[in-house]
Parts: structure tokens; C-alpha cells; sequence
């Protein structure tokens, strides 16, 4: 969080929305935005687009699912400290 | 999935990207349009890993519309058992026309049957289709089986006799066998009496047929006809080729014009295993057994073939 607030928008392409550097590090498919950005009908747009993209697999039409989780440091200092004494 | 529709459906999601890449506003994070320009950069990224991508095993998605098709969920079985199963026929003869020599026999097992079979190996979401796909054996093939090489060939051949002009149209029928030819006259004539459109999607090949295309090629193969006339014929047996089912026959006089074509299998066999046989026929008078196969477009001759189909000594 403290890099985030001084680094702001290079923070953002090189950490957050770093695609490749996320599926390297983390085996994740990223793609982020800040929602305060859209106008109401393009964020609307954005969810069924990334919907339609993440709900299931092109090709078998297999089902996927979703997942939401809340960034909050203090909830991960409290998952850190669960899994440190796992 | 055939590779050109997996295509087909990443240029569809480019599009998208694109309209929203063009759309998304100024904004001094610009969050949004790093968002689409990451996905416009993974979506070049699976087309050029698809596009340099080759499998070497048949797949193809025959995609149906008009009359047959209720919305994209529904589709008549008489229709698509009828469409299928002559699509499957013009695939199995194609095949056996690529591994055999000859003409191919009118009736009994084709060359290569056990290798020419497609399964349905999916539906094509969102629209009336069925993924066609060959099984892999076990053991890996290094190079494109000919079942893959032969689904190709058959979308080239059905644009060829639906685009070409005349000219090709017929020297493309000279070309093709008559069976060959035959399947595609029923594989059209299924679509055009059901009222239906159809789409045709490879790995390499595309093509699509609409009302009008599926009625142009119906109507043209409408006027080509295939006909077989036996003929019993005397003459000097010049010479058998039994390897590449050849024989050459000179009729009586001078001026006789040699007889040149293939030879039927079964006399290919006697030929080689019957030595009394050949030494009683060979550069002696004969009387020969020959199938004419004649196909005419509109009355024209496009092509024919002679068969010999068997041989005695001609009667003293």
C-alpha cells in the first residue's frame, strides 16, 4: 500500500496490471481498473464482457467460477500470519 | 476445434476490443485503455500461437442455417443425419480416390474405409454446428494423415465447382471422379431441397455456401451426368502394367487407334498370379471386357475413362 500511494500510475502498470509479470509470479491471468474511471454503462459493458470471457472455457463451453475477494492490508497481515503458522 | 473457427472467434473478441480501445475516454490513469491494450496483446498472442499451430489430424465444423434451424439451439435429425452422412460419403470417397490408382469400384469396400470415419466431437456454441473430428491413434503421427489432407482438399473442391468460372468448373470435373463427383451432387441436393445455408470450417480451409451458393452448385452439378456403358472389344493385348493398372489394347487394322486406360483389380490379381493366363493373352489376338465411364456436362463429354475388366483369347 505504501508503494501505491507513492508510486501511483507506474506502480499500477508495473506491479497491479502487469500481466505477464503476474502469470510469471503468480499463475494468474490479470487484467485490472479502477472502476471509478467508467461511466456507469461501460463498467456495466466491462462486466459482461469479462463475464462472457471468464464464465467459461471457449471451446467445451465448460463452467467455470468466480471468486470475490476484498484487497485489505489487514486482512492480509491476518491470512500472513494464519498461513506463517500453518 | 477446428483452428480456423478458434480464429475465427478470437478476431470476433479482437473487434470488441478494439471498439472499446477506440471508445475509452481521457483520463490521466488511463487504467482502462492499459486494461484493453493488455487483452488486445494476449488475444495477437493466441492468434499468432494458433496461426503457426498445426495439428496433423482432420477437424472440421459444418455449421447449418435456413430452414432446417430453429433459432441456435434446434436443428431437424432428418436433415442433419442426411447432411452429415453425405458429407461423410464425399470425405470417404475423396480419400479413396487420393490412395487408389484406379476408378473406384461401384459397389463393395472403398480404399482406406477404416480411415476415411470423422466423429462428432463437439457442438459449435452459439450456432447450429458440429465439430468433425478424426481419432488420434496412440502413437502419434509426425506428419498430416491423409484423412486431414482429404477434409482440406474436399473444402477446396466444394468452393472450386461453387465459385469457378465455367472453364474450371469443368476441367475440375474432368479431374475428380465420378463418384467423387456423385457425393457432392447429393451433399448439395440435401441442402437445397431442406432450404439450408451451411458453413464449412477447417484448419485450413473455409467455406461458406449461402441459399444462393448452395442453389448455384446444386443446379450445376444438376447438369453433369455420369454414365457407365460396357463394351466388348477385339484386338492385340499390347501390354498389362498389373503396379500401376494399365493396359494398352491395338484393335484390328492399321489405322485402329490404340486403347489406352486402367485395369480393374480382380484382373490385376489373375494377371500376376495366373502365369497361364498371361502367356496365353499377351501381344495375342483377345477379346477384352471394357467399362466406359463417360461424364457429360449438358450433353458434353468432360471425361472419360476406360476400365478393362476382363480378357479371353479371341474365338478362332
Amino acid at each position: 500500500m505504501t508503494a501505491w500511494a507513492s508510486a501511483g500510475i507506474s506502480f499500477w502498470q508495473t506491479e497491479i496490471a502487469d500481466r505477464d509479470k503476474n502469470k510469471q509470479r503468480f499463475s494468474l491471468d490479470t487484467y485490472a481498473l479502477l472502476y471509478e474511471e467508467l461511466t456507469p454503462i461501460r463498467l456495466i459493458q466491462g462486466v459482461i464482457y469479462w463475464y462472457g470471457l471468464f464464465s467459461h472455457q471457449r471451446g467445451t463451453f465448460a463452467w467455470k467460477g468466480f471468486l470475490a475477494l476484498m484487497l485489505d492490508p489487514a486482512g492480509d497481515q491476518a491470512a500472513l500470519a494464519s498461513l506463517g503458522s500453518a | 476445434m477446428p483452428t480456423l473457427l478458434s480464429i475465427e472467434a478470437l478476431k470476433a473478441d479482437r473487434r470488441y476490443v478494439e471498439r472499446q480501445l477506440a471508445e475509452v475516454g481521457d483520463n490521466p490513469w488511463a487504467t482502462a485503455r492499459h486494461m484493453w491494450q493488455t487483452r488486445l496483446a494476449e488475444i495477437d498472442a493466441q492468434i499468432a500461437a494458433l496461426s503457426a499451430s498445426s495439428s496433423n489430424y482432420a477437424s472440421v465444423a459444418l455449421i447449418f442455417d435456413g430452414n432446417p434451424v430453429i433459432g441456435s439451439g434446434d436443428i431437424r435429425l432428418d436433415f442433419t443425419t442426411d447432411a452429415l452422412d453425405s458429407y461423410q460419403k464425399i470425405i470417404s470417397l475423396a480419400l479413396a480416390a487420393r490412395l487408389s490408382q484406379d476408378d473406384l469400384p461401384e459397389r463393395g469396400r472403398l480404399p482406406g474405409a477404416d480411415k476415411s470415419r470423422l466423429f462428432i466431437r463437439d457442438l459449435v456454441r452459439g450456432s447450429m454446428g458440429f465439430v468433425l473430428e478424426e481419432i488420434a491413434p496412440e502413437l502419434h503421427e509426425m506428419l498430416p494423415t491423409p484423412l486431414k489432407d482429404t477434409v482440406e482438399s474436399v473444402t477446396q473442391l466444394l468452393t472450386t465447382l461453387t465459385d469457378a468460372t465455367d472453364d474450371v468448373f469443368e476441367s475440375t470435373l474432368e479431374s475428380t471422379q465420378p463418384r467423387v463427383v456423385g457425393a457432392v451432387q447429393k451433399f448439395a441436393k440435401v441442402l437445397h431441397e431442406a432450404g439450408a445455408s451451411t458453413k464449412i470450417v477447417g484448419d485450413q480451409e473455409r467455406l461458406t455456401l449461402s441459399l444462393a451458393d448452395v442453389g448455384r452448385l446444386s443446379q450445376r452439378l444438376n447438369e453433369v451426368e455420369v454414365t457407365e456403358e460396357a463394351e466388348t472389344v477385339d484386338g492385340i493385348l499390347l501390354g498389362i502394367l498389373p503396379e500401376s493398372h494399365e493396359f494398352e489394347l491395338k484393335p484390328p487394322g492399321d489405322d485402329a487407334v490404340t486403347i489406352k486406360g486402367s485395369i480393374s483389380d480382380d484382373l490385376a490379381l489373375k494377371y500376376t498370379a495366373d502365369a497361364a493366363f498371361k502367356e496365353r493373352l499377351l501381344l495375342q489376338p483377345v477379346q477384352a471386357q471394357i467399362k466406359v465411364i463417360r461424364t457429360t456436362r449438358n450433353g458434353k463429354l468432360m471425361r472419360e475413362r476406360r476400365v478393362l475388366e476382363a480378357l479371353e483369347p479371341a474365338q478362332a
